[in-house]
């Protein structure tokens, strides 16, 4: 058997040395997560969901009565109605909000999905409840840092997390 | 095959590849912002763009032509960094993959797709395995330094100390090749030799920084270390001079976000080591900096919110696959908690697994079961080396066990 001359094979597979210049043993555990950025400014209140694709669209397709497609991506309508499921926001009066959509966007693997509640323009004393992708996997950790007009906190649930009140000020 | 065979076939994938590059022209630019909002990119490292286009390239590359070993080791190589760069835990299965597929391909003239092979399994900690590859990689190739050290890694890692020791004196001639200094350097100071270390590793982070070749990632992982290094030996400033230096390169960087936040907390600074913690959680979860943030809202007396950390803690590394996290098992036991189950999987683990942060944890469970003189006997082996780590000096002190450490400045 022939075999490719050896200049040719160095430059070609120069990138791949040049990647790996170094070793490094990571921290060899995956995490399932999502990371959601809540806002509230004159323009209401803005809820950036960041998800990884191929969750996130099985998880829609299945919420729809379907099978997930191939190339893990999401419709905004069925996107919408599986956060409206998952993601609870209620008033400080006990009233659950309806979210519409700001858009749904790809970045390879990752989807961003954005809703939004026009008519909430302060968050405290709302109540969050973030079950997205709970029913995929038991150890989905789902981190929702808020900034309520330049105050922030970051609240975390789990499968079965009780809601979190935004606090004043914190 | 015949030669003008295959060089037909690595001329399309040198094309597909080369098209690639008006491919990353367009694919880097901002996509249009639905509805007014403007959206945010995907978070994580500079580059991460780039590595994304360059696999779908590649990918190209080997519709073009399956049986590529070359392609199928470029795709191990770039997935595997794009691991590093923040992507899924798929990327790291899907880098094994294709360097295996590349290996089996083709042994010969393949050395490449074998060390990234290693680098993979190092990364899952799959050390044994990572061992066998590194081992044959070096009977075929005995004359380069990069495989020994290699090697030399695998074996510091399990602690096999005589093999690494010897394995990285075979290679002490080539630690100005970056290849081999960060790995050394590593040795040196788990061996007690600090300042060798520090001068190794700030040489290679120079050579690093001004090569345009290595990522930025790795440049900025350059950074860490030093940075690591510094705070271990107590030089805060130096250690957050570094830190921030990386984070200039890498503003996203989890490692060094979470970095700060060790830095912070070591400066007793609760509140800002919330800050960067959550900061780094935001890009990448990690089960240490979990913890970090519930022990700083614990030092805050936040009761309820260092617990909702814990709780969360334990559901992200319960749950997890694999080697268990040595992180959450220090957490457990300087917590009083799940102690006969840490022992027995970190006792599980040592049979394999002989280095000496295994001991440490050993040494702790069996101290929190009350087998005080067995505990004494494996913080003795864990300090062996005589690392000069204030982890270590701290549980040595608490086992009452002697450290003969000299690593503060």
């Amino acid at each position: 058997m022939h075999t490719l001359p050896v200049p040719l094979i160095r430059t070609v597979c120069r990138a791949l040395a040049l990647l790996l210049l170094v070793s490094r043993v990571a921290d060899a555990h995956a995490i399932h997560t999502t990371v959601t950025q809540l806002t509230a400014d004159a323009r209401g209140l803005t809820v950036m969901i960041r998800a990884f694709a191929d969750d996130l669209s099985s998880s829609v397709a299945t919420h729809a009565g379907r099978s997930a497609p191939a190339d893990h991506s999401v419709s905004e309508p069925e996107a919408l109605r599986y956060v409206q499921s998952q993601f609870m926001i209620g008033t400080a009066e006990r009233r659950l909000v309806t979210f519409e959509s700001c858009g749904v966007r790809r970045a390879d693997d990752m989807i961003w999905l954005c809703v939004r509640v026009p008519s909430m323009r302060a968050l405290t004393g709302v109540a969050i409840r973030n079950q997205m992708l709970t029913e995929l996997h038991a150890d989905q950790i789902n981190i929702v840092q808020v900034d309520d007009r330049g105050a922030r906190q970051t609240l975390l649930f789990r499968k079965g997390s009780a809601p979190s009140t935004i606090k004043a000020g914190t | 095959m015949s030669t003008a065979r295959m060089l037909r076939r690595l001329v399309a994938a040198t094309i597909v590849v080369a098209l690639g590059g008006a491919a990353f022209a367009r694919a880097a630019r901002p996509a249009a912002s639905p509805a007014g909002t403007e959206m945010p990119r995907a978070p994580g490292f500079s580059e991460r763009a780039e590595r994304d286009v360059q696999i779908r390239v590649w990918h190209q590359a080997l519709d073009a032509d399956p049986t590529s070993a070359i392609v199928t080791g470029q795709l191990a190589a770039l997935h595997f960094q794009r691991a590093r760069e923040g992507g899924g835990w798929d990327d790291y299965l899907k880098a094994e993959a294709f360097a295996r597929r590349s290996v089996g391909k083709r042994t010969k003239r393949n050395s490449a797709a074998s060390s990234t092979l290693v680098s993979i399994l190092l990364a899952q900690h799959r050390f044994t395995e990572a061992r066998e590859i590194a081992e044959a990689l070096v009977r075929a190739e005995p004359e380069v330094a990069a495989y020994r050290a290699s090697l030399a890694e695998v074996a510091m890692e399990l602690g096999d100390d005589a093999a690494a020791d010897t394995l990285f004196r075979s290679v002490w001639s080539e630690r100005g090749t970056l290849t081999t200094a960060a790995r050394l350097a590593r040795w040196l100071e788990l061996n007690n030799h600090v300042p060798e270390a520090h001068r190794l590793l700030i040489t290679a982070r120079a050579d690093a920084l001004s090569r345009r070749d290595v990522a930025r990632e790795t440049q900025a992982w350059f950074h860490l270390r030093v940075g690591d290094l510094e705070l271990r030996r107590g030089r805060l400033g130096d250690a957050a001079a570094a830190y921030s230096a990386g984070l200039a390169l890498e503003p996203e960087d989890p490692r060094l976000l979470a970095a700060m936040a060790r830095y912070e907390m070591a400066r007793r600074n609760w509140r800002e080591a919330i800050v960067w913690g959550e900061r780094a959680m935001a890009v990448q979860l990690d089960p240490a900096t979990l913890g970090l943030i519930g022990d700083a809202y614990s030092a805050l007396g936040n009761r309820a919110k260092a617990d909702e950390y814990f709780r969360t803690l334990e559901v992200a590394v319960s749950l997890q696959p694999g080697a268990y996290h040595r992180a959450w098992s220090l957490h457990l036991l300087e917590h009083g908690l799940q102690v006969g189950a840490v022992l027995e999987k970190a006792t599980d683990e040592l049979r394999a697994r002989k280095d000496v942060y295994g001991y440490d944890i050993v040494a702790l469970a069996l101290e929190k079961s009350g087998r005080h003189a067995e505990a004494q006997a494996a913080m003795r082996s864990a300090l062996r080396l005589q690392t000069p780590d204030p982890l270590l000096e701290r549980h040595a002190r608490e086992l009452g066990v002697t450290a003969v450490l000299t690593g503060a400045p």
